[in-house]
């Protein structure tokens, strides 16, 4: 910090310095959540995304799943760095927010979020792509569970991370996933030539 | 599926072309969330909430204990807050001066000026959260602000459509900076009796306000410009008043 108080001139220990406001174990924790949170925040908002949810739907499970690791981190910051696959539990944390979200956002079972906005065309990224419109549809054609594998594939989570955060085994995982590409084949077919697909 | 939705199909695309067209949409959607989802303003709303069961002590930590937190690191807190104002200050009128350029090739040498001093400015506010327990969320919000600032004033290929919101951007963090230095500014210093003979006090407005006594030890650079501007509020206790602009910025050249 610069201005501090300089050392020696008054006779004080050199060693002396003013007591931590802040436990040292804490503030590397904070520290290392921040960098966390700005490198997964949009991407665990995509991840609900392709869960079937809207983007509002899905920022408001993010915001959710980053404030329970954050109050996670004040209260034990121990326990957070001992959270082996941090980006799959975030996630985790974040799909079941989004399914069973508290108080007054309780949604049916069943309901469908709305598909976002109409696509456009062009390089302005306010407005969903029609490539991205067309991921999400074929996404929304699978089952839940099927669902799930692929948008933690899609974030680059390993096929142990998946089975840790559904729960299921590393071959379920693996079977889940080819059933689910098949399904996806046919729905996404007639793009086979990416970028010149038209709705 | 039914046998229709199959015959409307041409034909099942290859696995290279699913990864493609998975790739595409996963970028793409990325970037929309990008353009539309501000983080900065989520990242308040958590800090928001999670210092909610606080809410009824809103006097911060580090003047609740000022046995734990030496003057000197509060006089001292209150310096780097202003150089933060400062340098901030700078950087608001680059990000203009960028926006003003965006057609001319200065503007790339513009931006990344522009980056250099909001990456000392990331690291001055870093520093501030650590001292300040009590302003963490204030200070968080500004680390994040400058982030975004950062990143988008090197994302030179977006320059063009990002410029705007850099300005903005910048100017967001600028007034949370201003915030935080008020905030500091309105906690009330006691240094009687303290040692601050060893500080580098080149700005008296970090001191104002502050109460001493003939015990505390000023620097000798500044001793009598502050015994000048100080007023006596109780017998041996004296109380440092810049005033209106007269004493205010009163740089200290020896």
């Amino acid at each position: 910090m610069t201005g501090a108080v300089e050392p020696g001139r008054t006779g004080r220990s050199p060693s002396a310095s003013p007591p931590a406001l802040v436990p040292a174990g804490l503030v590397q924790a904070r520290s290392e959540w921040i960098g966390f949170y700005d490198t997964h925040y949009h991407r665990v908002v995509r991840f609900v995304m392709h869960n079937g949810a809207s983007q509002a739907n899905a920022q408001d499970a993010a915001q959710d799943a980053f404030l329970e690791s954050w109050a996670l981190v004040s209260k034990d910051p121990d326990r957070w760095q001992a959270i082996a696959g941090k980006a799959a539990w975030i996630r985790t944390v974040a799909l079941r927010r989004y399914r069973r979200p508290p108080g007054s956002r309780r949604r049916p079972p069943e309901a469908r979020d709305e598909m976002p906005d109409q696509p456009v065309p062009g390089p302005g990224h306010e407005e969903l792509t029609v490539q991205a419109q067309l991921v999400l549809r074929a996404l929304r054609s699978l089952d839940e569970e099927a669902r799930a594998v692929m948008a933690f594939e899609l974030d680059g989570i390993s096929a142990a991370d998946i089975a840790r955060a559904l729960n299921i085994t590393q071959q379920r995982v693996r079977d889940v996933r080819k059933k689910a590409r098949k399904v996806l084949k046919y729905e996404l077919g007639g793009t086979a030539t990416p970028g010149r697909r038209q709705l | 599926m039914t046998d229709n939705d199959h015959a409307r199909r041409p034909s099942q695309i290859t696995e290279n072309e699913l990864d493609q067209l998975l790739a595409i949409g996963n970028r793409e959607l990325l970037d929309c969330i990008e353009a539309t989802a501000d983080p900065g303003f989520v990242l308040t709303a958590i800090m928001t909430q999670s210092t909610q069961p606080y809410a009824t002590d809103l006097t911060p930590a580090a003047s609740r204990n000022l046995g734990q937190a030496p003057v000197a690191l509060m006089i001292s807190t209150r310096i780097h807050a202003r150089e933060l104002v400062s340098t901030l200050d700078s950087a608001v009128d680059r990000a203009l001066e960028v926006y003003v350029d965006i057609n001319r090739v200065r503007a790339a040498i513009r931006a990344r000026d522009l980056a250099r001093d909001l990456d000392r400015c990331r690291d001055l506010a870093l520093d501030l959260d650590l001292a300040l327990d009590l302003d963490r969320a204030r200070a968080l919000r500004l680390v994040s602000a400058l982030d975004r600032a950062i990143d988008r004033a090197l994302d030179r290929n977006r320059a063009r459509v990002l410029v705007r919101t850099l300005a903005h951007a910048v100017k967001r963090a600028l007034d949370l900076a201003c915030e935080l230095s008020s905030a500091l500014d309105a906690q009330q210093l006691d240094a009687s009796g303290a040692d601050l003979s060893a500080m580098e006090i080149r700005n008296l407005d970090a001191l104002n306000g502050i109460l001493w006594t003939y015990q505390t030890t000023w620097p000798p650079t500044i001793a009598d410009l502050v015994r000048a501007r100080s007023e006596e509020i109780r017998p041996g206790v004296y109380q440092v008043r810049l005033g209106g602009t007269s004493g205010r910025h009163s740089l200290i050249t020896a």
